[in-house]
């Protein structure tokens, strides 16, 4: 009767140990697994957005030859401002970013498979964002990516890229 | 009888002799397999050990290949951008360069070997034609030094390109994306 006890005394650790083991890899799995489907932070990518932030657009606001940066007008379209020359300033963005992207990152034949840049505005990185631009040419990759705060009181707009690069 | 008993005494003796050297026998024999239990067990943790050791390391190393390349490359572009941001280049922003300064230093005999690097080259996005005097503004690719040196490993950073335009009688600055290609000689 004792042995019998003992034995089921050492199953039960036996399975204790075998079961801490299981959840520990499976842990260690997770984390390594949600690792690779991160966007990795990427200095090329932060050094693009810094240049292309200068970049002179067709729109200006106060007066002709003034043109907006980028920078500016990405600020003047979350407004929801207009051109001079009557133009919608979101339009103007979106032929801006998507000329600069094709110059940059152009697809088909070259080492880039797809990118995607997001603009949003949120007052802090946890809290709500509310997106006003979403250039999605990304199709199903995970690749290098970095972001960009323009401050617009009392938050920031953040500028996000995400680019796949193939072999 | 008493002969009888004494021998009767003498094999009870024998037997609880046999009894307990049997008994040792068993004894020592379960103490030698505890051992081996033991030991199998100890051999099976260290191995265990042994391989979560050689996860983690073969995990960290990953990492730090990765973390290297990373290293490499933000050195790379911080001195591309030292030398964009130098008097000589820079329009007085970040990741700015004076296209109008590039032509003016373009083929300058006095700044040969200045730089301390075997090439550095302008371009646009646009396309590649080479700028010179009569061409500019409306070309592509502006060559500031070339060693012309065959092992070279070229730097890309991107750069906003600015240079002075008149419009409506009023001075503006226009700012477009490019490239400046630092190439550094590898030994």
């Amino acid at each position: 009767m004792i042995k019998r006890t003992k034995a089921q005394e050492e199953i039960i650790g036996f399975v204790i140990i075998v079961v801490i083991v299981v959840v520990v890899g499976v842990v260690l799995l997770g984390i390594s697994l949600r690792r690779n489907v991160e966007v990795s932070n990427s200095p090329e990518i932060e050094n693009f957005l810094e240049a292309s932030m200068l970049t002179t657009t067709e729109c200006a606001i106060n007066y002709m030859p003034q043109y907006e940066d980028l920078q500016g007008l990405i600020k003047t379209c979350y407004k929801g401002d207009m051109c001079l020359d009557g133009k919608n300033s979101c339009q103007v963005l979106n032929t801006t970013i998507s000329r600069i992207m094709e110059s940059a990152f152009p697809l088909g034949g070259t080492m880039y498979k797809g990118y995607r840049i997001l603009l949003y505005y949120s007052t802090n990185a946890s809290e709500s964002r509310n997106t006003f631009y979403d250039l999605d040419r990304l199709g199903n990759c995970t690749g290098i990516g970095a972001e960009k705060f323009i401050p617009q009181d009392p938050g920031n707009i953040i500028v996000e890229l995400e680019v796949c690069v193939g072999d | 009888m008493v002969k009888n008993n004494i021998m009767w005494m003498k094999k009870t003796k024998c037997q609880m002799k046999i009894q307990k050297s049997s008994d040792f026998c068993l004894s020592r024999c379960r103490g030698q397999l505890k051992i081996k239990q033991m030991s199998f067990m100890l051999l099976a943790v260290v191995l265990f050990f042994i391989i979560v050791g050689l996860f983690f390391i073969s995990f960290s190393f990953s990492r730090l290949k990765q973390d290297a390349t990373t290293l490499n490359k933000e050195n790379a572009i911080a001195t591309a951008l030292r030398l964009a941001g130098s008097p000589e280049f820079s329009c007085g922003k970040d990741y700015c360069i004076s296209l109008d300064k590039a032509m003016a230093l373009r083929g300058m005999s006095s700044y040969s070997g200045f730089w301390g690097v075997s090439s550095i080259e302008i371009w646009k996005l646009s396309g590649n034609r080479n700028c010179t005097i009569s061409n500019y503004p409306d070309c592509d690719v502006i060559v500031i030094a070339n060693n012309k040196d065959a092992n070279q490993i070229l730097t890309p950073l991107f750069v906003s390109l600015c240079r002075k335009e008149v419009e409506n009688n009023a001075v503006y600055d226009k700012c477009e994306l490019g490239k400046l290609l630092v190439g550094y000689k590898v030994e």
